[in-house]
């Protein structure tokens, strides 16, 4: 069995009551429910609140999953839906400077070197700034393209989007960060992200 | 972490915007985030399964209740029963409607059946009341009594008027004299010219009300005698004729006139009663 009908057995087992089932389902999208929270909301403490919030609604909605979609592309399109709704709140209230958020990456840090868990620290507060910039509509597509490893029929489905669109906002999303983290030699063209195709 | 260079999609010619390596470096930098703490993670399933046993209890009580709706003769019997109910409720509201219609019904005519009791009795108090009522009036009275009395006076002036009409009966009946043979007798004294002529046979069976000497007897006095000069009637007697005789019959003073007609035959005689100067002719 592989790891999508485990999990859709998982799910079933949960829908029908079982709740050890429904505790190792959520293990098992706990990681990249996160992950997309995470570089979504380019913010380790928005992350964490928009990853509590989509797996509580993952919970709610487990006893009434039909099953007519994969069970990750189900709880993707949950935990997006709570990091955008996430960003909107940190919109209608002030940003304040928290320094203890990459601070609270910086504990994380696999090294031994000072300097290299500095630059680590560093490569990661660029990309949370790089996000930033990324309007969420494209941040969600190259996060659910590139950090999930989605299809673009599926991001399709999780955004309710074209595949054409989720194309456009991939590769757009793409360039631009690239460009916000000196990649390569591409050169970013600001007039492109704001279109929407 | 999923790498995208792992995912290669043949329709996503856009991809190649950037260079194999400036795509791996992207994607390098986005799966590279320090990951929750383990407590934080904990906190964040456990909180995640304490809402799926909450949902799950509420999915449970709602399919109990519909195993309840769905199963077992006794809920059809109980929908059966309660239609039945149903069928009968406008039945009950009618008979109830009815029932207060009528009620409101007998209590109308209660209402005025009472009404017209007071009035009844009030009538009959008012009738009892004394032709004096409007005397016996106390300045004092509370407004209703005032108001009572108000009411009353208009009946007081009808009985005062029925007294007046029972005061009067007996002065018709004196001028009646009584009984044929009382008029005869006064016939037979004006043309015998006899003043000593005394009347009797008054009918004893019916005495003047409110006469002042009630018949106690025969008609004891009536002396007959060359009429003089009423005091109260002159007027009337003046042009009625000439006064022949007065008499007294039941107490009352009666004058016996003589018309003055020029027409042959004899003269037509009038009685009249110097109480009341009311004319009879005999």
């Amino acid at each position: 069995m592989d790891e999508r009908s485990e999990e859709l057995a998982l799910a079933q087992a949960a829908r029908d009551g079982d709740r050890a089932a429904a505790n190792e389902l959520l293990g098992r999208l706990y990681d990249n429910v996160y992950g997309v929270c995470r570089r979504i909301c380019a913010n380790p403490v928005d992350a964490e609140d928009a990853t509590q919030e989509a797996l509580i609604s993952i919970a709610r909605a487990l006893p009434r999953f039909d099953g007519r979609s994969a069970v990750r592309t189900w709880a993707y399109r949950i935990a997006t839906n709570a990091a955008l709704d996430e960003l909107r709140r940190r919109k209608r209230r002030p940003d304040p400077i928290d320094t203890s958020a990459h601070d609270r990456d910086a504990t994380n840090i696999d090294g031994n070197s000072g300097a290299a868990m500095a630059d680590t620290v560093a490569d990661r507060h660029d990309i949370d700034e790089a996000l930033s910039q990324l309007a969420p509509e494209f941040r969600a597509a190259v996060v659910l393209r590139d950090l999930i490893g989605m299809d673009y029929a599926e991001i399709a489905t999780v955004l309710d989007v074209p595949i054409g669109t989720v194309r456009s906002r991939i590769a757009r999303g793409r360039r631009q960060l690239a460009d916000q983290l000196g990649i390569g030699n591409q050169t970013a063209d600001p007039s492109v992200v704001s279109e929407e195709p | 972490m999923t790498d995208a260079t792992n995912h290669p999609d043949p329709d996503s010619a856009d991809e190649r915007e950037l260079d194999e390596r400036a795509l791996h470096d992207v994607v390098g930098r986005l799966v590279d985030y320090a990951p929750p703490v383990a407590a934080r993670r904990a906190a964040h399933i456990d909180a995640a399964l304490a809402a799926f046993d909450d949902e799950l209890a509420l999915s449970t009580d709602d399919s109990v209740a519909d195993l309840g709706a769905d199963l077992g003769a006794e809920t059809v019997t109980d929908l059966a029963t309660e239609r039945a109910r149903r069928r009968l409720l406008p039945d009950r509201w009618t008979r109830g409607i009815a029932a207060a219609a009528a009620v409101l019904v007998v209590a109308a005519v209660g209402v005025r059946l009472g009404n017209a009791n007071s009035d009844d009795e009030m009538t009959a108090d008012s009738a009892a009341a004394p032709a004096s009522t409007e005397a016996s009036r106390d300045a004092t009275v509370s407004d209703e009594s005032a108001e009572a009395s108000a009411d009353m006076s208009g009946f007081d002036a009808n009985a005062g008027a029925d007294a007046y009409a029972a005061t009067a009966a007996p002065a018709a009946a004196v001028t009646d004299l009584g009984s044929l043979g009382d008029i005869a007798a006064l016939r037979e004294a004006v043309s015998a010219q006899d003043t000593t002529t005394t009347i009797a046979g008054v009918d004893e069976s019916a005495p003047p009300v409110s006469s002042p000497q009630p018949a106690s007897g025969p008609v004891t006095e009536s002396a007959l005698e060359p009429a003089p000069a009423p005091p109260g009637c002159s007027d009337l007697l003046a042009g009625l004729g000439t006064p022949r005789f007065t008499a007294v019959v039941n107490g009352q003073r009666v004058v016996v006139v003589e018309s003055s007609s020029d027409a042959g035959g004899a003269a037509p005689l009038f009685v009249v009663d110097q109480t009341t100067c009311s004319v009879t002719p005999l």
